[in-house]
């Protein structure tokens, strides 16, 4: 998790802090206006913006990611349901040029 | 609609002051709970489109806002388009079967091509889809939802594929439907019926070789749209125009909308060619007239509940949603389900025409029935206001009963022309307050107001060189370069030397036309904002594209959809002059072609007259009825009058 934090918060020795922060969960995230915000993702599509290092990897720590296309798992679940039916739909017309195929072969061989 | 809620026993019945446990329950409650439990409740419904999948069909959040509960409830781009597609294929399956099976070749080719058109599409519109979709993105590694996109575009056009070849022959029949479900995609700029027609038109191009030559030359065209683009425009809101306009301009999205357009076109021709010679003139009547009926239906029943706004819209397939209240537009126009109160009114007007020239070519009296359908299209021509539509008609039947009754020529053509100058002299003689010199500077006063001309210098009196018709004037100022559109700019020159050489001129001709039909204004910002090239005014941008138009010159009146309010500036901005004078020509000699078909003539003068001042052919509904009508020379014949 922690190389996932460095690679989409960016590098900071300000890792230990996060233990901290975890335990309280009254802390309030101070906007570092040296900080290029970031939008970050969750598994649902849902966005949110952060706006520290501290606060992207509280999230990041969380599952939240930057890459948008990772994070559809429910696209993922919905294509693998397509191509099954795009097989479907496909599989009589391969079989019908198969037939086709092999009685040609069957005609050339008689 | 049926996604089911996570706490199905928590859904609150909402007010104002429960709203926030919409706010704080975000993609908890599910829509159809959320219904059963509000089925009195006082409510507005709006969608919100970029939702996960997970929350489709699911309340996300509400808001109180001008005394109003809003609730939105979420869509997604993937399920949209599976749901959407899948009911219209249900009702595409309903068309009865045609004995005779007309073929489509390369099936499977076409749906490639198809396919790798749409991922086109959707690489080159990612402002719009962004949009529209939370995680959507261009990139085509490990992107399922992209993949999914187009599997689902395979299955839908692999079904069609199964279901057209038997149908098409009365394909024809269902064109006046397209006016009740305009087949609209929720968030996505796509329509079911232009990806149905691209299909079929890229099967016909493969087996006939003059379309292939056509395809070569319109590549040749798409090369040099896209050897104009200066600058890539990301995002123009389609709003009402949705699924048959461009939302950016760069080379993608122009070689995509350029192709597919011509596809489209051979497709719905072919279907025009193999099915209007057969065609039976009173089922298509019929169904013209109950067409018209449905979209009055639909337009009062949207308007009297959010809900039923909500479903007419998404399973219609709307370009926008339905309106909301019976108060007509702007004081004037009820467009009802429609995109455009003018488009409907021409329809409806159309619907008319058609069945009084239907009834009089079959000699048949219209039954009672028929009688209550057609009163019903006069309702809805009366409540969509489109004062061109009714007299464009009434000149039209007028100039039918002449051609009908009056067998003497010395007595017919003086009387065909008395009818069509009626009008205006009509108009002329009782209600134009403007000369012609006031229309023209009417018009180029509109051109000046949406123009950016702040740094122009005020006299003692506060008034500028525009107020005083010192037009010439704005465009010698060192700092008009730039601001003024090259289209205004030609006309104010135009204007500006006329009176010396007294030869009326372009300025005056084009405001004379615009002051009669209330165009000054629109008219006037289109020249305001009309700033092509030597090279865009010669062939255009592209096949519906009005991006490049709307931005590509900065004016005031850059935000908001407004349209040219005139079909021929539309395709003046798509085509350029070249493309504007070979489609006319193409028109023309259809007309001379079937210069004896009356009732072919007549109806498409109808149409062309609307054509100048309406954006009709910027919605794909009218714009399939025009090139129906282009092709209808053998619906009727003319020596059966005779």
């Amino acid at each position: 998790m922690d190389s996932d934090i460095f690679k989409i918060c960016g590098e900071s020795d300000l890792l230990p802090e996060l233990e901290k922060i975890q335990s309280d969960p009254n802390f309030v995230f101070e906007p570092d206006p040296n900080f290029n915000p970031i939008t970050l993702f969750n598994e649902i599509g849902d966005t949110i913006m952060v706006n520290s290092w501290i606060e992207c990897a509280n999230y990041v720590n969380g599952g939240w990611v930057n890459n948008i296309v990772e994070t559809g798992n429910y696209e993922r679940n919905l294509f693998f349901g397509l191509s099954i039916l795009t097989c479907v739909l496909l599989i009589p017309e391969i079989l019908k040029y198969l037939n086709r195929f092999l009685n040609r072969k069957k005609e050339k061989t008689s | 609609m049926i996604n089911s809620s996570e706490n199905l026993d928590n859904v609150p019945t909402i007010n104002n002051e429960n709203i926030g446990e919409f706010e704080s329950n975000v993609c908890e409650f599910s829509f159809f709970e959320f219904l059963s439990k509000n089925l009195n409740s006082s409510y507005s419904l709006q969608l919100d489109n970029p939702s996960s999948i997970n929350c489709f069909a699911k309340i996300n959040s509400a808001d109180y806002l001008n005394d109003k509960n809003i609730v939105y409830v979420g869509t997604n781009l993937n399920v949209d388009i599976i749901i959407q597609s899948l009911f219209w294929l249900l009702l595409f399956s309903i068309i009865p079967k045609d004995k005779k099976i007309s073929k489509l070749n390369f099936k499977n080719s076409s749906i490639f091509v198809t396919l790798l058109l749409l991922l086109l599409h959707f690489v080159s519109e990612e402002s719009f889809y962004n949009m529209n979709s939370k995680i959507y993105s261009s990139s085509l590694k490990d992107n399922f939802q992209l993949y999914s996109l187009l599997l689902t575009f395979f299955i839908v056009l692999k079904l069609f594929s199964i279901l057209v070849e038997t149908r098409i022959n009365n394909i024809i029949y269902y064109l006046p439907i397209l006016f009740v479900f305009p087949g609209t995609y929720n968030s996505s700029n796509l329509n079911v019926i232009y990806i149905c027609l691209i299909f079929i038109g890229i099967s016909i191009m493969l087996r006939k070789n003059v379309y292939k030559i056509l395809v070569i030359i319109n590549l040749i065209i798409t090369y040099l749209w896209i050897s104009f683009i200066n600058e890539d425009i990301l995002y123009f809101d389609v709003d009402k125009l949705k699924g048959f306009s461009s939302s950016s301009y760069n080379q993608n999205s122009i070689f995509y909308w350029s192709m597919s357009f011509l596809f489209v076109i051979f497709g719905f021709v072919y279907i025009c060619k193999i099915s209007l010679k057969n065609v039976e003139l009173n089922k298509l009547k019929i169904n013209f007239l109950a067409s018209g009926v449905l979209v009055v239906f639909f337009s009062l029943i949207s308007a009297v509940s959010p809900v039923i706004n909500f479903f007419t819209y998404y399973y219609l397939g709307l370009n926008k949603t339905a309106s909301k209240t019976f108060d007509p537009v702007a004081g004037n126009a009820w467009r009802g389900i429609s995109s455009s109160a003018e488009a409907i009114g021409e329809f409806y007007a159309f619907v008319i025409l058609f069945t009084i020239f239907t009834s009089v070519y079959k000699k048949m009296k219209l039954s009672p029935l028929e009688i209550c359908l057609l009163l019903i299209n006069i309702y809805g021509l009366y409540k969509s206001n489109n004062f061109a539509a009714m007299t464009s008609m009434l000149i039209v039947i007028l100039l039918f009963f002449i051609f009908l009754n009056v067998q003497s020529k010395n007595i017919k053509y003086p009387l065909y022309i008395l009818t069509i100058l009626i009008f205006p002299i009509i108009y002329f003689s009782f209600f134009n307050s403007y000369d012609f010199d006031e229309s023209s500077r009417k018009m180029i006063k509109e051109g000046f107001n949406v123009s950016n001309v702040e740094y122009l210098d005020k006299n003692e009196f506060g008034r500028t060189p525009i107020d005083d018709n010192r037009f010439y004037e704005v465009i010698l100022n060192s700092d008009s370069e730039g601001k003024i559109s090259t289209s205004l700019n030609y006309l104010v020159e135009e204007y500006h030397f006329s009176e010396r050489n007294g030869i009326p001129n372009i300025t005056t001709i084009i405001s004379s036309i615009a002051t009669p039909i209330n165009r000054s204004e629109k008219w006037g910002i289109f020249f305001g904002k009309y700033n092509p090239s030597f090279n865009t005014f010669l062939i255009g941008t592209g096949s519906i594209n009005l991006t490049h138009y709307y931005f590509g010159h900065a004016s005031k009146a850059n935000f908001g959809l407004i349209l040219p309010h005139s079909s021929i500036f539309s395709y003046l901005i798509f085509f350029g002059i070249l493309g504007l004078v070979v489609l006319i020509g193409l028109i023309f000699s259809k007309f001379y072609l079937n210069k004896n078909n009356t009732y072919f003539i007549l109806l498409n003068v109808y149409f062309l007259i609307n054509l100048l001042k309406s954006d009709s052919l910027l919605y794909l509904n009218s714009f399939l009825l025009f090139i129906m009508l282009l092709n209808s020379n053998n619906l009727f014949k003319y020596s059966r009058v005779e």
